[in-house]
């Protein structure tokens, strides 16, 4: 009889009325059981035995009862109503339960959202993304199509393979139902595959394969530890300053905003790898765009690290290094200045409103400012069952406690800051992992594409007679888009490449470089949108050569000779 | 309650920790030179411990329950641990032993010479060894070659008829050489392995094109100014030349 399991379907929603509508439409089996969590205030279909679940039930309790029901009927399915007053996290603990995991098997978990209230709750965040994340499909009625499109591209962040599908759309949902689709799987696969056919490819044409895994893995050794360390940086940034406190303390105004910018470039010793992630903690945090690319601008190129190696890299000229870091700080407030009027979200849907663990991080002791987990996120400061606004309501607001605290706790007790130190390193790692594996796959795929236009098109463009400025600082700019070296050290590549080049063709280089190139341009996909981002390279790549041509053929660069 | 263990978690963990291994190895056998130069190396190290952390943070959590199971995200991961895993195998490096020797140029002569106070301005102050002014005799250490190429041809006065002691791999191109010269060559590294120059002193023998190209030498001559057609250029006028081992450390530095 139980020599296969039972299917098992989730059907979760807010609305329990929506519940039972979904599960009276789509419920084809014959012989189904449905499993009741909570009180019911709609009458549901008498002909479907219900196993209702007491909320006095420990988790395994609940798994027993379901399992003895199954035991005692012939039932060909499970369909559980799930409101989602708890986390889903709970249910599926239950339906891995040694008590029913031989029994029934978790197909599908569906989250029911009916009309437009409902689905703006979802776009604007307001539904516990925990839940989303772990869901294989939203079924959506009763809206338009415009609102389905905003609600997927607002949701696949959480849940890259969930799938989106209007409530009268019964084919694709039964499918969905009948097994998941590996979308994901299939493009991770595609690409994988892609990528070796290429470096089999190089090897066949005069490019060896060895050659081309080692520049692969040279350019990926060199750019992994300063990702992490923009990473942690930006974790912390999420993690440890709270709320709007930047927002506050940043300068309003436009200038001020530049300087912070400029400033913020000069003191923090990163590359370009490490300032993408933290210009996109700087935005969440609400600093200003304008202020903010002008750090993510400047900060690879006029940081000490960067500074100093260049001094070295020309022969101890204190000049270059001038001019370099004056362009640097020239160009980045020039191009950060075109993004002053930018009113519209530079984030791709969904990445601007969760931070990469999925969940809001706020000052832990404000009660309106609750966490709300992922699955994969840190669970250890959730509340089963607590809404974030219900908290809010729950928490008396009593007088101050502590310097920046409503809650009535103790602050003073060691072992209750020991906690909190304890959760917040927890909630940094958390962080740091989702946001790692976030954007390690562009950092892969980034210099998976430098390592082959490196190989096929860098030793030709290193090959070309450049004589003239103009030709010699495209193709110089071209060649530091393609090769994508770390700030820290292209001063003395570009010194090498550019002995018998025209010197604006070398600061080109050495400007254009560390602002733009490929592999960053694929690691800011993973947040940005598509038209933020063309507009940046545009922006950047027309402000660098019209300053350095200036500069050039107005004759100041004898201050270089 | 008998957990469950969350697989996607426990992939992760497991092939994170195995990248932090590798790199691990990587650092301790010093086979991470044949990638990033030697700069890389405090923060290879913080790249360990972030990915000991991720790996721990995924283990602790391995009964974290799902219903979603994110693996593709693993193989972000996996693919630079296979990649790391057949490049160490194609280059021969698995044999590399725990505590590297260092290189017998080095040790043997270097040191025991006096030090040396470089000129150039970028690196002035910069302390060479190898150098003997009384024997007018310099031994170039490998992780010296850049610095000690960029001292003598930035200012060949004070070193004409020294004695140079240098190793390198034989470069002969005709593009670049004439047919009694030859040039004992190092890679220069700046950045990673995406980025080698070839780097070594121009060196005059007459038997040049007995020398196989890529062979790796120890070479011993006198710098000289040679006069040629229409200008002077500096050579090392080879006095001994005989094969050596090829070096522990592939490239060089500039730093």
């Amino acid at each position: 009889m139980f020599g296969k399991k039972i299917p098992a379907f989730v059907i979760g929603g807010t609305d329990s009325a929506q519940r039972l509508a979904f599960l009276a439409s789509f419920c084809m089996m014959k012989q189904p059981l449905r499993v009741c969590f909570h009180k019911e205030t709609t009458v549901a279909e008498p002909s479907v035995p219900v196993c209702r679940i007491d909320e006095a039930l420990t988790l395994p309790q609940a798994a027993l009862l379901i399992s003895q029901w199954l035991r005692a009927g012939s039932f060909d399915s499970v369909w559980v109503d799930w409101s989602d007053r708890r986390p889903l996290r709970n249910l599926i603990e239950i339906m891995q339960d040694p008590a029913l995991r031989g029994l029934c098997g978790l197909r599908s978990i569906v989250w029911c959202a009916t009309g437009q209230d409902d689905a703006q709750r979802l776009i604007d965040g307001n539904a516990r993304v925990d839940s989303i994340a772990q869901c294989d499909l939203v079924a959506v009625g009763d809206v338009d199509r415009r609102t389905i499109a905003r609600l997927r591209r607002r949701l696949l962040p959480f849940q890259p393979n969930l799938e989106v599908i209007a409530h009268d759309n019964r084919r694709e949902i039964a499918s969905v139902l009948a097994g998941k689709s590996r979308l994901e799987a299939i493009r991770f696969s595609l690409a994988i595959v892609v990528c070796i056919f290429i470096l089999v490819l190089l090897g066949r044409f005069q490019y060896s394969l060895p050659d081309s895994i080692s520049v692969f893995l040279g350019t990926y050794l060199q750019a992994l530890p300063f990702l992490m360390l923009g990473i942690l940086l930006s974790s912390a940034i999420q993690v440890f300053i709270p709320g709007d406190l930047l927002q506050r303390v940043f300068p309003k105004n436009l200038l001020g905003g530049m300087v912070f910018g400029v400033l913020g470039g000069f003191i923090l010793p990163i590359c370009d790898c490490a300032s993408i992630p933290v210009f996109r903690s700087l935005v969440r945090k609400g600093v200003p765009l304008p202020a903010a690319v002008t750090f993510m601008i400047s900060a690879p190129i006029i940081n000490p690290v960067v500074l100093l190696s260049t001094y070295y890299a020309f022969g101890g000229s204190a000049r270059i290094m001038l001019v370099r870091m004056g362009f640097g700080i020239l160009c980045s407030v020039l191009i950060g200045l075109l993004f002053a009027r930018e009113k519209k979200s530079v984030f791709r849907a969904g990445a601007e409103a969760a931070c990469a663990c999925r969940h809001t991080h706020t000052h832990p002791c404000d009660p309106a400012e609750r966490h709300a987990h992922a699955g994969d996120g840190p669970a250890d400061q959730c509340e089963p069952g607590v809404a974030p606004a219900a908290a809010a309501v729950a928490a008396p607001r009593t007088a101050r406690a502590g310097a920046e605290c409503d809650l009535p706790h103790d602050h003073a007790t060691s072992s209750a800051r020991g906690r909190r130190v304890r959760s917040r390193m927890t909630d940094l790692i958390a962080h740091f992992r989702e946001e790692f594996f976030e954007v390690a796959k562009y950092l892969l795929i980034g210099i998976g594409v430098s390592t082959v236009l490196q190989m096929v098109l860098g030793k030709r463009l290193q090959s070309m007679q450049m004589d003239s400025l103009l030709i010699g600082m495209l193709a110089m700019m071209a060649l530091a888009f393609l090769l994508s070296l770390c700030s820290s050290s292209d001063a003395v590549v570009g010194k090498n490449m550019g002995a018998s080049l025209p010197m604006g063709a070398v600061m080109a280089f050495l400007v254009f470089g560390p602002m733009m190139d490929i592999k960053n341009l694929i690691l800011m996909s993973a947040s940005f949108t598509r038209s933020f981002m063309v507009r940046l390279f545009l922006a950047t790549f027309l402000i660098n050569f019209l300053t350095v041509y200036l500069f050039f053929t107005l004759g100041l660069g004898v201050l270089l000779a | 309650m008998k957990r469950t263990v969350n697989a996607s978690r426990v992939a992760e963990g497991i092939v994170a920790l195995l990248l932090a291994l590798c790199l691990l190895w990587l650092l301790v056998t010093r086979v991470y030179l044949n990638y990033v130069t030697p700069r890389t190396l405090p923060y290879l190290y913080f790249a360990v411990v972030a990915l000991l952390s991720i790996s721990a943070f995924n283990l602790i959590r391995m009964f974290e329950v799902a219903h979603i199971h994110r693996y593709t995200q693993v193989l972000a991961l996996l693919i630079p641990l296979a990649l790391l895993t057949a490049s160490i195998t194609e280059k021969g490096l698995w044999s590399a032993p725990l505590i590297p020797a260092a290189d017998a140029a080095y040790e043997g002569s270097a040191l025991a010479n006096e030090p040396y106070t470089m000129q150039t301005p970028a690196y002035a102050g910069r302390i060479l060894h190898g150098y003997d002014a009384d024997g007018q005799t310099i031994t170039v250490a490998q992780e010296e070659t850049y610095f000690w190429l960029t001292e003598i041809y930035n200012n060949p006065a004070p070193f004409l008829n020294y004695t140079i002691h240098t190793m390198g791999q034989v470069m002969k191109d005709p593009k670049y050489f004439s047919a009694d010269c030859f040039s004992p060559t190092r890679k220069l590294m700046t950045c990673c392995v995406a980025d080698l120059y070839t780097i070594g002193f121009k060196c005059q023998y007459a038997d040049a094109q007995s020398l196989a190209e890529d062979a790796w030498v120890s070479v011993t001559g006198r710098l000289q100014m040679v006069d040629l057609e229409e200008y002077q250029e500096l050579r090392l006028v080879v006095d001994q030349i005989e094969p050596c081992a090829a070096p522990t450390d592939p490239y060089v530095y500039s730093f």
